[in-house]
């Protein structure tokens, strides 16, 4: 059994790695870089990657977009994406995913979390593939989308391209906005609409980092 | 009352020599539009609609992601237009022989007794027989070839006429819109609610042909009604190509029901564009079944145009050997309160390759809609192919979009749980399958269903070698 994931090293990036790259054991990436980035990754055998991405800037007519491929072409490689995509004022905001599960008994969960606000535009495209005769593999992506004001935008297109068949794959995508009752219920409670909208958002967020909203 | 119809795909295969008395040539250009609007003694206004969507066709492409390329549409080696030069009869005793004989060896007649209240029968690029209840005729149902809608219902048939598919919609709207013939028009009168289904059958019999018909189907207020078409066409060596248009018009408050069961052979190319506007109120539902074909290129559309409108979208695709069933669906809500489903499911087997597209759209200033989508795969062999494309497009905070899908293969646990109750492997595999479908198959008339399920476990009967195989490699 390896180490729990909080023992495994952390590497926070910088934006100025060297691509394509190997992941040859545990490992952690955290990507809070806020420019436009290609990343590139590989793996050995039995390798397992937790790749933690939060995008968002302070530059309010930015354009940021990621482009992200993990090449899992050895067996037993397990890797985790949480994203968190914020756009707010006139930011353009986008993901480009690709995992392609090229060998047998490999296995991947991604969460994708979208925030829209003001009138800023988030486009996330999110490819699963699997090659031909690989066996025993999983893989599951969840997109979800939140859209806080009515000239934001999301588009989202996720994708599947499996040719074998022995591969367990799913996935789902969601799009809304805060529903009127959640709004409701909070503003009942003496919380004014502006509040209870970044309540909404942060619950939202700490569902794909695992952490509590802060009070 | 049980009707014998029969899916399988060998029902269709066969042809009985045909002399035509109107043959366009091979190959397609100007006089090829001209020879088919002067036959149809056609006025001048749809000669240029014929000719400008040449135009548009000749410099048009195929999208990147179509699985096809346009140089592989060799037009110039396709008849594109063929017929004996009869108008549609209306009993089936006055139908020439060659012709009869086959529909008889389909099953329609005995069908359209049983339980259609109308039946248009196409044979290549004309109907031969086309005949509506006298008390639906009497209610002021139209339901006539495309060519007799525009000759006599001209007030009815031009205002809505290309204007749900326009010309330059795509390659295969605008190939139609150049050499369309056949296919059904029809009017439902407001208020009118036609119980039984009414049926076109669709038949191709010439080898290295086109078929390209084009239906319009306009439902007034209030009325209801199911269209129910089948395809089927016999095997021959070369490739045959089938790009149809289908446009249809809900009016407010108005029930659309379009079932199809395409059964082309293996040497069809089926690349048809079906879309519908709904208005206020008005439900259109398209539910499709695609089991033949070399490749299927089809992505039934609803524009929910109206306040209230709701579309949904029912697909079965089944891929075996060597076919691509290339499929979706597409919503558009451009007005609020509007809702939208899709569920598509599919099955691959062999090297089999099922594919859904589709699209999601929700505009700027609609609140209050909602969209689910829902595809789900099966793979029966390792060599097997799904992939799923959706795409959702949402431009404001006040709608809901929600999308699932899921590929696997027939868990090993599921096969066990039935074998270790005394049934057989292929008799499981094909319970596991109908039970996949069945949500889906509920939608189709009780006979289509019953019919839909054996052909599903003859498939699984003749597969089950393979299958048993695949199953071992369990984790």
């Amino acid at each position: 059994m390896s180490a729990s994931e909080e023992d495994w090293p952390t590497e926070v990036l910088h934006g100025g790695e060297p691509m394509p790259r190997n992941i040859a054991k545990n490992q952690r990436i955290v990507d809070a870089v806020p420019r436009s980035l290609a990343l590139h990754w590989t793996f050995s055998a039995g390798a397992k990657l937790k790749y933690v991405l939060d995008l968002r800037s302070q530059d309010r007519e930015v354009q940021l977009h990621r482009k992200v491929i993990c090449e899992l072409n050895a067996s037993d490689v397990s890797v985790q994406i949480y994203a968190i995509l914020r756009g707010n004022n006139h930011q353009r905001i986008s993901l480009d995913l690709h995992l392609h599960h090229g060998a047998s008994h490999t296995h991947s969960v991604t969460y994708i979390c979208t925030v829209a606000e003001d009138s800023s535009r988030i486009r996330t495209i999110a490819k699963i593939s699997a090659a031909e005769r690989i066996e025993c593999c999983d893989a599951h992506l969840q997109n979800r989308n939140l859209l806080l004001s009515p000239a934001a935008s999301v588009e989202t297109t996720p994708i599947l391209d499996i040719q074998s068949n022995d591969i367990r794959c799913s996935h789902g995508a969601t799009v809304s906005g805060p529903r009127p009752d959640e709004i409701f219920y909070l503003r009942s409670r003496g919380i004014s609409e502006v509040v209870a909208r970044q309540i909404i958002r942060d619950a939202f967020i700490a569902q794909a980092t695992g952490n509590q909203p802060n009070d | 009352m049980a009707v014998d119809i029969d899916f399988s795909s060998s029902s269709g295969d066969f042809s009985y020599a045909t002399t035509y008395a109107h043959d366009a040539g091979c190959g397609l250009g100007e006089e090829t539009v001209r020879y088919i609007s002067k036959l149809k003694e056609e006025p001048e206004w749809l000669l240029q609609f014929r000719l400008r969507a040449l135009k548009v066709f000749e410099r048009m492409d195929l999208p990147k992601w179509a699985p096809l390329k346009k140089a592989q549409l060799d037009i110039s080696k396709l008849h594109c237009y063929l017929s004996q030069g009869e108008r549609p009869k209306t009993d089936w005793e006055d139908v020439p022989q060659e012709v009869k004989q086959t529909f008889d060896r389909l099953g329609i007649p005995e069908k359209e007794r049983k339980f259609f209240a109308g039946v248009e029968a196409q044979f290549d690029s004309e109907m031969a027989y086309a005949n509506l209840q006298e008390s639906l005729r009497a209610q002021g149902v139209i339901f006539v070839n495309s060519t007799e809608g525009l000759l006599h219902y001209e007030k009815c048939f031009r205002p809505f006429f290309g204007t749900v598919i326009p010309v330059g919609d795509n390659l295969f709207s605008a190939l139609n819109g150049a050499v369309f013939s056949g296919g059904s028009f029809i009017y439902v009168p407001e208020g009118v609610k036609v119980k039984q289904p009414l049926q076109a059958y669709f038949r191709i019999n010439a080898e290295r042909f086109g078929q390209f018909e084009r239906t319009l189907i306009i439902i007034d207020k209030d009325a209801e009604v199911t269209y129910l078409e089948g395809c089927t066409a016999p095997k021959f060596d070369s490739d045959t190509l089938h790009a149809a248009v289908v446009e249809i018009v809900a009016l407010p408050g108005a029930k659309m029901r379009y079932i199809t069961v395409q059964n082309w052979s293996n040497n069809v190319y089926n690349l048809v564009t079906k879309r519908a506007i709904a208005h206020e109120n008005a439900e259109m539902r398209w539910i499709d079944c695609n089991i033949g074909s070399k490749l299927t290129m089809k992505y039934p559309a609803v524009i929910l145009e109206g306040e209230g409108a709701s579309g949904s979208v029912l697909s079965i695709s089944v891929a075996r050997d060597g076919q691509r069933q290339d499929t979706g669906a597409r919503m558009i809500h451009r007005a609020s309160n509007t809702r939208s489903r899709i569920v598509a499911k599919s099955l691959s087997i062999g090297d089999g390759d099922s594919t859904y597209r589709g699209t999601i759209s929700m505009g700027r200033d609609v609140e209050n809609c909602r969209s689910y989508s829902r595809c789900d795969a099966i793979l029966m062999d390792d060599k097997s192919i799904s992939r799923t494309f959706p795409h959702i497009d949402c431009r404001n905070d006040r709608c809901i979009v929600e999308h699932e899908a899921a590929v696997s293969k027939i868990s090993s646990e599921q096969l066990f749980y039935l074998r270790q109750r005394g049934i057989g492997e292929s008799q499981a595999l094909s319970l596991i399958v109908n039970g996949f479908f069945d949500e889906l198959i509920r939608e189709f008339p009780m006979e289509y269903g019953v019919e839909l399920k054996r052909l599903i476990e003859m498939e699984m009967d003749a597969g089950a070698g393979r299958k048993r195989e695949g199953a071992r490699n369990v984790c």
